[in-house]
């Protein structure tokens, strides 16, 4: 019966494990650093969860037509020690982004700054900003 | 003693992952779709919904033209959800804005929706969003 324990204990340890670290990635694994994007919007949802705090907004493009893009930042500790707070960005504020779009060219990207309604600029923990520095 | 201790480590992970699981009332939410009498004719709109005192509560479009829902009802036997609005007009004024559908696939992070018809004063038409 005990040595059922730890094999089972072990698998437990390695699901919780391959959670956070299925979504934590490099930045140059999912973005491109050559496509730049500055995309202006409102916010149809806000996710604060590690690694990576997402955000989405709904962009006019010039067609007219709306496209949700995905957004995302650092980890919620990383942009509270930037000046970010839980009510900094709120569903239905207008905000305007730079950053750096997916590779696979879907309406995802990596946030570098976010101009909020107030016209504050806050840094926004990029991966990338990380991947510069190393 | 070791046995036990094991008990509770997987006890404690299971109540974890049924906390992560916990996400509230199934219209909670920011919403997001179109509405109009046509596909050439629809027209964006963001629901932010919220349950507060056993009440659905929100807004239409959140931000500084938002438009708060007046009235909520939900059917749960069909979760038939019904809101009322008074939206503004282009042209100045309000006309009462309803809207009448099922929440639908409530077991869906990504695909639950809410769908249906609307009436804006004289025009009626299909509404669809999804949960955000």
């Amino acid at each position: 019966m005990r040595s059922l324990f730890i094999p089972l204990l072990a698998a437990v340890i390695t699901t919780l494990g391959a959670q956070s670290a299925g979504a934590h990635h490099s930045f140059a694994a999912e973005f491109d650093a050559n496509s730049p994007i500055e995309i202006m919007g409102t916010v149809t949802k806000v996710a604060w969860a590690n690694p990576h705090t997402f955000f989405y907004i709904d962009v006019t493009n010039a067609k007219g037509e709306i496209e949700n893009w995905a957004l995302e930042m650092g980890s919620p500790n990383g942009l509270m020690r930037r000046g970010w707070t839980r009510d900094s960005m709120k569903i239905g504020d207008v905000v305007m982004v730079a950053g750096s779009r997916a590779k696979d060219g879907s309406f995802k990207g990596n946030a570098r700054s976010v101009t909020l309604a107030t016209g504050e600029k806050l840094f926004a923990g990029s991966s990338q900003d990380n991947a510069e520095t190393n | 003693m070791r046995r036990s201790g094991l008990i509770g480590l997987l006890a404690t992970a299971s109540l974890a992952a049924a906390a992560v699981a916990q996400v509230g009332h199934p219209a909670k939410g920011s919403w997001s779709g179109y509405w109009g009498t046509s596909d050439a004719s629809k027209r964006r709109i963001l629901l932010l919904l919220d349950w507060r005192d056993r009440q659905i509560t929100g807004v239409i479009n959140p931000g500084p033209n938002q438009v708060p829902i007046s009235k909520a009802d939900l059917d749960v036997a069909t979760w038939t959800l019904r809101l009322e609005a008074e939206m503004p007009l282009a042209g100045g004024g309000k006309e009462p804005f309803v809207t009448t559908g099922q929440l639908s696939n409530l077991g869906s992070w990504t695909t639950r929706t809410y769908s249906g018809t609307y009436v804006f004063g004289e025009e009626s038409g299909r509404f669809t969003v999804t949960l955000n």
